[in-house]
Formats: structure tokens, sequence, C-alpha cells
């Protein structure tokens, strides 16, 4: 049954974001899949949160969480033994065998299921892909740069030129793309920052894998919720819980107020 | 299971009064992997249209103080599917099975109803009624007493399984519609459908929901169905299907007190895929704790 309560073992904080470690019994997720997270106790909100996992291996599931809102906030005040309620693992995740030589790229806490697939596919290629990581004006993210320089093959962005390169993920990007050949992009991030790169995924004919986000309430498609717009059609949906939440770019329609449309 | 918690329905026999709402439990078999779907007492299907509907725009879903809003836009795949993929795997199942019926026109509810019920899969129909009717100019079925009856009335001609209609909690008077739809043939009546509701982005100046007005459903909406179903008991006989914000086995139990003979979870299914078994578990514990013979002894049971 794909619904359990996970008691967490560690809390890391890393500036707005804070890094959990929760118990699982013999979870098998994969990268791009998500968790569906209860947010309060005895009287909870009424919808859960979907939050991409991080990490899962040796029994625990790492989840990264900023506060955005009355949900996470909530969640961000957890403390070591308290216990999670969770639906875990949903959604379809992204396909691994497809790219040869991968690029992934990263928004803000859409580093979480890059993270997550770099791992993966270090451990199937013997290598770790690179990874862009992108950090928007005022986002902080404490020593976890530091900590991810180490872990993994990363090139940073931020706006003020704080860590890494000063600019934006989109000209960490464009100048990456410029300088290595790479036959497929892996993207999660805010809406705008996955609608900025379509001009340079199109420049270099490279098929993209996208991970998108959109509010949720069931989380294993009955409600029809989570509808985001579909490519070449008008009028036509795809639900993120169950058909995503990793899309295949070309099969979301970009621009205008984008596919989730908010 | 607890026989005491067994009721009748408009003739169907269900093991307990917990039903789940329309839209809320998508085809049926999805909530499968979280309960077994014949502990319930019957299942309430997604609404269906005569042809596929692609839904409203996104953002579908915005969630507010103890609620949540909702313009899903009947989003399914049409009767036919509906019936050939979904009703085909429910029927296996030992659960009476409610099809929800909505449509454009007097016509199109009349066809999908009657093949849902040619079907032989469903072993009774609930009409959305919560619909624009499109020769009236977009006026909601519901909200017009004699359009309400009149489709009542086709429908029955063309069906043979019992016809549960929900409404509004916007019909201006509830007892009087009520009242109108027994007399029409109704079966029974589904007490509320969501209440009409809007939200704000005050900063970007946009609604928070891409067809800007959506249905509020949720907690905070409980009392509103519980004054539904208590003012429609004073008027008619017929079964009433309570919903509307039921969280836990007490909530539901206002709703059967007020004068519901079953009821149903919609939105609480989303917080807790297994809110509908422990509210049954409650129920149990609440019918022997006070040595009741049955549930119904509480139907309608409020002293004013």
């Amino acid at each position: 049954m794909p619904r359990f309560e996970g008691e967490v073992l560690e809390v890391r904080e890393y500036g707005q974001g804070r890094l959990f470690r929760v118990a699982v019994d013999s979870l098998a997720a994969q990268p791009g899949q998500f968790a569906h997270l209860l947010c309060g106790e005895d009287s909870p909100r009424t919808l859960r949160r979907p939050f991409s996992i991080m990490d899962c291996s040796d029994g625990s599931l790492g989840l990264l969480v900023k506060v955005v809102g009355e949900g996470t906030a909530w969640l961000a005040g957890r403390r070591v033994g308290d216990r999670l309620d969770m639906l875990a693992p949903l959604g379809r995740g992204f396909n691994l065998e497809l790219y040869e030589r991968p690029l992934l790229v990263a928004g803000g806490t859409g580093l979480a299921p890059l993270h997550f697939l770099a791992k993966r596919l270090e451990a199937a290629k013997g290598h770790s892909p690179r990874l862009l990581w992108g950090l928007s004006c005022g986002e902080d993210f404490g020593a976890m740069p530091a900590w991810l320089e180490r872990d993994i093959d990363l090139s940073i962005a931020t706006c003020d030129g704080s860590a890494g390169m000063e600019g934006t993920v989109i000209d960490l990007l464009g100048s990456e793309l410029a300088r290595a050949d790479y036959d497929g992009v892996f993207a999660c991030g805010p809406e705008a920052m996955l609608d900025a790169l379509g001009p340079l995924i199109r420049k270099h004919a490279l098929p993209c894998q996208v991970s998108v986000e959109q509010r949720m309430a069931c989380g294993i498609g009955v409600c029809f919720g989570c509808a985001v717009k579909k490519s070449g059609e008008e009028q036509s949906y795809l639900r993120v819980c169950l058909e995503g939440p990793v899309f295949d770019y070309s099969d979301l329609a970009w621009g205008g107020d984008g596919p989730g449309g908010a | 299971m607890d026989s005491r918690l067994a009721v009748e329905l408009a003739g169907i026999r269900l093991r307990n009064p917990v039903m789940v709402c329309s839209g809320t439990f998508g085809s049926g078999s999805e909530y499968g992997d979280f309960l077994d779907l014949e502990s319930l007492g019957a299942l309430v299907t997604k609404s269906v249209t005569l042809n596929p509907r692609a839904g409203n725009p996104p953002p579908r879903i915005w969630e507010t103080p103890s609620g949540m809003l909702n313009s899903i836009g009947l989003e399914n795949k049409g009767v036919e599917r509906f019936i050939q993929e979904d009703l085909a795997h429910l029927s296996a199942l030992e659960l009476p099975v409610i099809a929800s019926v909505a449509g454009s026109s007097v016509e199109e509810y009349v066809e999908v109803a009657g093949r849902l019920s040619d079907s032989g899969r469903a072993s009774a129909l609930e009409l959305n009624v919560s619909c624009p009717n499109v020769k009236r100019g977009g006026v909601e079925f519901g909200l017009e007493s004699q359009a309400a009856c009149e489709l009542v009335t086709r429908v029955k001609e063309r069906c043979g399984v019992p016809i549960f209609v929900k409404l509004s909690p916007l019909v201006p008077d509830m007892g009087a519609m009520a009242r109108l739809l027994q007399e029409a043939g109704a079966d029974g009546l589904s007490l509320i459908n969501t209440v009409p509701g809007m939200a704000v982005d005050i900063e970007g100046k946009k609604p928070r929901l891409g067809a800007v007005t959506g249905g509020l459903s949720g907690p905070a909406i409980h009392p509103i169905a519980v004054r539904s179903v208590w003012t429609a008991r004073q008027q008619v006989g017929i079964p009433i299907i309570g919903m509307g914000g039921i969280t836990d086995w007490r909530s539901a139990l206002e709703l059967i007190v007020a004068g519901a003979n079953a009821v149903a979870v919609g939105t609480a299914n989303f917080t807790d895929p297994q809110a509908t078994i422990k509210i049954i578990g409650g129920m149990e514990s609440f019918v022997q704790a006070r040595g009741l013979d049955r549930i119904g002894e509480l139907v309608g049971s409020l002293r004013v």
C-alpha cells in the first residue's frame, strides 16, 4: 500500500531549505516520482502537498522543503522523531535510458529530482552527469551548494554572483550547450524557467524531459485537478500526478501563461 | 461488517450508509490500492456526458480555509468508453454503483442515462443538475424547479433504475424543490453539491482558477449541507444522501440525524484515502455504544 507514516530521521537546515530524511520500508522510488504529504496533525490542511523525491536509499527517503505557504511552514517545523503521513511513490519518473550524454538543469527546489537522477545516472554509468542549478534572487540554500559541489558535477548560477556564475541558469545552459556536446536535457524548476528553456533546446535540437508542478488534490489521478495544457490541440489536458510529473517537453503548451496556467 | 449499519435506499441494499461523492473517487478502482472497495456502502462515479469533454483550463484547484475550490469542468471520456472501460470493471465488485450523469440539454441527460440504465451495470443514477441548460441561456437545470422536474420525468420514462437528483445549496427554496422533485418521480435526493466560490491573487490581480469561479467543498460547507438536508427532510419521505464537508463519523452522523438515510464522503478522500473506512468504524462503535438495533433509527431523529 503506497500510504505510510514515516519517522523523521534527520533534518538538515540549508538556508531557506530543509532536507528531511524520512524512514521508509522497502520503498522503490524512481527519480522524478513524488511523495504527497499531509500537512498538519489534528486538523490537517485539506490538500496534501506534493514533493519530488530527492533520494531513496538505505530505507530512507530524502525530501527538500522550502517554505512557500502554510503547508510547507508546518512541514518545516517537523523535528527528528516526528512522523509524516505520505502517499509515495507517485507519478511517472524520468526515463534514464533515452540519452547517452544528458545535461541536467534545475531551478530552486527543482534540484531535488535532478539530484536523485544524477546519483542514479552516476551509479549506472560510472560518472556523474553535469547538473546546472540556478538560484533566483533572494533564494538561499546555505551550505547546500558547497556540499553538492563535492558530491556531484555541479555548476551554479546566482542572480548576484554570490555563488557560481552571475546570471540565470538559462544563461549558464546557453554557455554549457555551446561548450560541450549533449544529446538530451532533464529539467525541473519554476514554470518561467522551464518556459525560457524552450528556445535553447530547440536551437540545439535536443530532446528534453521536464518535471512540472501544479496545484494537486488526490495525487492518484481521480480528481483531474492538477491538469496542465497539452501542446497541439486546443483544450486538451494532462494530469501531472498520473501522466506526469515528468513529461516530454514538446508535449506541453509553453508560452502564454504556461502549461499550468498560473 | 456490523449488520446494524445496513440501510436500504430506493430498493438498493447497502452494507453501510457510507458512500463516496461523485468526482472524488475517479472511476472507482484507483482507491483500491488504499482500501477494500467492497467495504463501502456504495460508490458514485464521476459525472459522464454523451461525448468526451476536455474540461476547464488550469489552474483547477485552490485550497481555502477548511476547504478547496475546484473547477474541473466535467473532464470525462464520454459515456460509451465509461461503460466499456470503467463500469465493466466496477460491476464485478460486490458493491452498488451509482453512475453520475451530466449534460447540457434534456436530450443529452436522457441519452446518457438511458445508455447507463441499459448497460445493466449501474444500480442507480445520480443526475448532476448543476450544469448550464444551453436552451435556457445557461441557467442551471437544478435551480429552476420546472426544468429540474421535466428532466426527472423524461429520464424516469427512459430508465429502469432509481434516479437520485443532486442539488446545489443555492436552490432558492430547498423544501419546495425537494417536494416537487418527489412528485415528479425522483427516487431520492443527493444534498449538496459544491457551493459556488471564487478566490483572487491580489498581487497578479487574477482569479486563482482558470475558469474564474469554482465549487467550494470541504469542512467549510458542512453546516450548509446539514441545513439543506434538514430543510428537505421536512418536506419529503424519499431517501436523502447527505454530503458536503464530511471529515469524520461525527460530521457524517450529523447529516443522518438531520434527515439523511446515507452519506457520501468527498474532499476528505483527498486528505485521507482511508477516511471512509474510519467513518464506517466510528459509526459501528457509536451504534454499539448506544445499543441501537440499526443505524436507520437515527435518520431524521433531530429534536428541534
